[in-house]
């Protein structure tokens, strides 16, 4: 008990314990969006390690969600001090990053339905460059919230609407065309879980270079004056 | 995102640190000059507030009054002290003053539960963790008030210990505490008899009872400030550990603050919110009623052997009331099992909470003395 007692007072304050497991949980993130995206673009095999593997990364998020959760409600009530913004901002953003993780299981769920990857066709070659493009939105996204770098936190927000468009592209094309039903479906859904990807990690973003009030939205002009 | 905060900036800490020594050094300046003030007063006041206190019950209910106002069972607890240490008096008397406060204590969670009225759940959860601290503190006066009137044993094995570490009662122990604290009291005793003549003991007096609260209130402040940061993490890493280690974690965090109010209130909220249970909560308030004495202890330093004796009384009171209560599961349940049922019902209906708070801390103890006065 004794020994428990003294590492418990070498530990680090709570909220620096929290904003690494924020960070963990974006790597986390990031861990399960690239074997899924290479799944879908042919790169990797659809196999149950990758399954298993997005699975118990997914349950790995969702149980660092709720421990921060636990935190932040402990925090604010023992030892708030000017934490209070950072402690909301936190709270909102382990949701962002928790749907990331949901959104790359139900991608890997609609590569399941399509049998491991897009298997050609003019929505192979829309879908891979989205897919890519994602992929290096994490980047800028994690960068910025780990060293509070506005210029990054501009920069994948940029991109991310710039995917969001792209994927309200694809849907718009997809109303047009005259796929049959389970690849309408499944390409919806694809455009679909890609975009709510995208705006997850924008709000992460967000939290960078917007005041806690309007985390999730981004103004330009408010950009300026900060 | 803003810089994360957690580096504590160092000369805050110092200043922080420089700040609770100094107060620490007011407190045991007051404690010396509330019992030199009211001794000053003459023989005829000391025997008059003897005789008050001689019946324990109007002593029980005078603790869980004077505390329940103060909201802070060390204020009451240095005042007895103080009293006690400058013969003004005495121990047997002292004991139900000091049993009393440990009840009176429990009104300040008890309040910061009502402030979770407004979502019943929550208000359930709050509610019982608030009073399982009152139904335990309750429950030890039922058996130790009783067991002490009848055999006097708190006192006399306080007695026993104070005599192993520094000789028979009414000894004036060379504490170095006290020195250090003798100039400024002699300092003050002087300039308010040369300045306020026959009112001085007066002066002395008040003047020793607001140091007293605000030297303990910036004490607590400081201490906040210096320790909740690692509080925090203790609490987040060993909350629901075993018993023992809730009551280490208790004693210890409490310990630090200087208040079991705090620590209290602090898990009040906890469980509000469902972050911790009942009997996760429960080890951590028997906890802080064993920390919390450890102003009274400090505050002895500034005393005689007396003094001491009564601060030992109140750190085995405590002790001996976890002793008795928390091994045996079937006791344990009494506190969590009240507690418990006072929250589903004041969840139900609120005005049965205010209606706890108000008779059971306010009412019921001046209606006692009262009526105590009158028989």
């Amino acid at each position: 008990m004794f020994k428990e007692l003294i590492e418990a007072f070498r530990r680090r304050p709570l909220l620096n314990q929290m904003i690494s497991e924020m960070e963990q949980m974006l790597a986390e993130a990031v861990h399960m969006y690239h074997p899924t995206a290479d799944v879908l673009t042919g790169k990797q095999q659809l196999s149950p390690e990758v399954h298993k593997m997005i699975y118990e990364t997914d349950r790995k998020i969702n149980h660092l969600q709720r421990k921060i959760r636990k935190q932040l409600v402990e925090h604010l009530i023992v030892a708030p001090g000017s934490d209070v913004p950072i402690s909301l901002i936190l709270m909102s953003i382990t949701k962002d990053a928790e749907r990331v993780g949901d959104l790359c299981k139900n991608l890997l769920e609609v590569a399941e339905e399509l049998g491991g990857t897009l298997d050609g066709g003019k929505y192979e070659e829309r879908f891979g460059k989205i897919l890519r493009e994602t992929e290096t939105l994490f980047v800028p996204t994690v960068e910025a919230f780990c060293t509070s770098d506005k210029g990054l936190g501009h920069e994948a927000v940029e991109k991310a609407r710039h995917l969001a468009k792209e994927c309200d592209e694809v849907i718009s094309e997809l109303l047009e065309d005259c796929l049959g039903c389970r690849h309408a479906v499944l390409f919806t859904l694809l455009a679909r879980h890609l975009k709510r990807i995208c705006s997850h990690l924008s709000n992460i973003a967000t939290s960078v270079v917007m005041p806690l009030h309007k985390l999730d939205y981004f103004d330009e002009k408010w950009g300026d004056i900060f | 995102m803003a810089p994360i905060s957690g580096a504590r900036k160092p000369f805050t800490t110092i200043l922080r640190f420089v700040g609770f020594v100094i107060f620490l050094y007011l407190f045991l300046v007051s404690v010396r000059l509330l019992g030199t003030g009211f001794k000053m007063f003459g023989a005829g006041f000391a025997e008059r507030l003897i005789s008050t206190t001689s019946n324990p019950f109007i002593g029980l209910f005078v603790g869980i009054l004077a505390t329940s106002l103060v909201q802070s069972s060390s204020t009451t607890t240095s005042t007895v002290v103080g009293f006690v240490a400058s013969g003004i008096l005495t121990i047997e008397n002292a004991v139900p003053i000091i049993m009393g406060a440990n009840i009176g204590t429990t009104v300040t969670s008890t309040i910061v539960s009502m402030g979770h009225v407004t979502r019943r759940e929550e208000f359930r959860r709050a509610m019982a963790a608030a009073t399982v601290h009152d139904f335990f503190n309750i429950l030890t006066v039922a058996v130790f008030f009783p067991l002490e009137l009848a055999t006097g044993f708190l006192r006399r094995v306080a007695q026993a210990i104070s005599t192993l570490m520094v000789g028979t009662e009414g000894v004036t122990f060379a504490s170095p505490v006290k020195r250090v604290v003798k100039p400024a009291v002699e300092l003050v005793v002087s300039l308010t008899t040369s300045i306020a003549g026959r009112h001085a003991a007066m002066i002395v007096a008040i003047f020793g009872v607001v140091l007293l609260l605000i030297s303990l209130y910036f004490i607590v402040k400081y201490a906040k400030n210096l320790a909740l940061k690692r509080a925090e993490i203790v609490l987040d890493r060993l909350m629901g550990r075993s018993g023992m280690t809730g009551m280490a974690v208790g004693c210890g965090v409490t310990a630090v603050i200087q208040s079991s109010s705090v620590t209290t209130s602090l898990m009040v909220p906890l469980a509000g919110a469902g972050i911790a249970r009942l009997d996760q909560i429960f080890p951590i308030t028997l906890g802080a009623n064993v920390g919390t004495t450890i102003t009274a202890l400090m505050a002895s330093l500034a005393g005689d052997a007396r003094g001491l004796i009564i601060a030992i009384v109140h750190l085995l009171f405590n002790i001996c009331g976890i002793l008795f209560i928390y091994p045996f599961r079937p006791l344990r349940r009494i506190p969590m099992f009240l507690a418990t049922r006072l929250g589903d019902v004041a969840a139900k209906k609120k005005r049965y909470a205010a209606l706890f708070i108000i008779g059971s801390f306010y009412a019921l103890p001046v209606m006692l003395i009262l009526l105590s006065k009158l028989l």
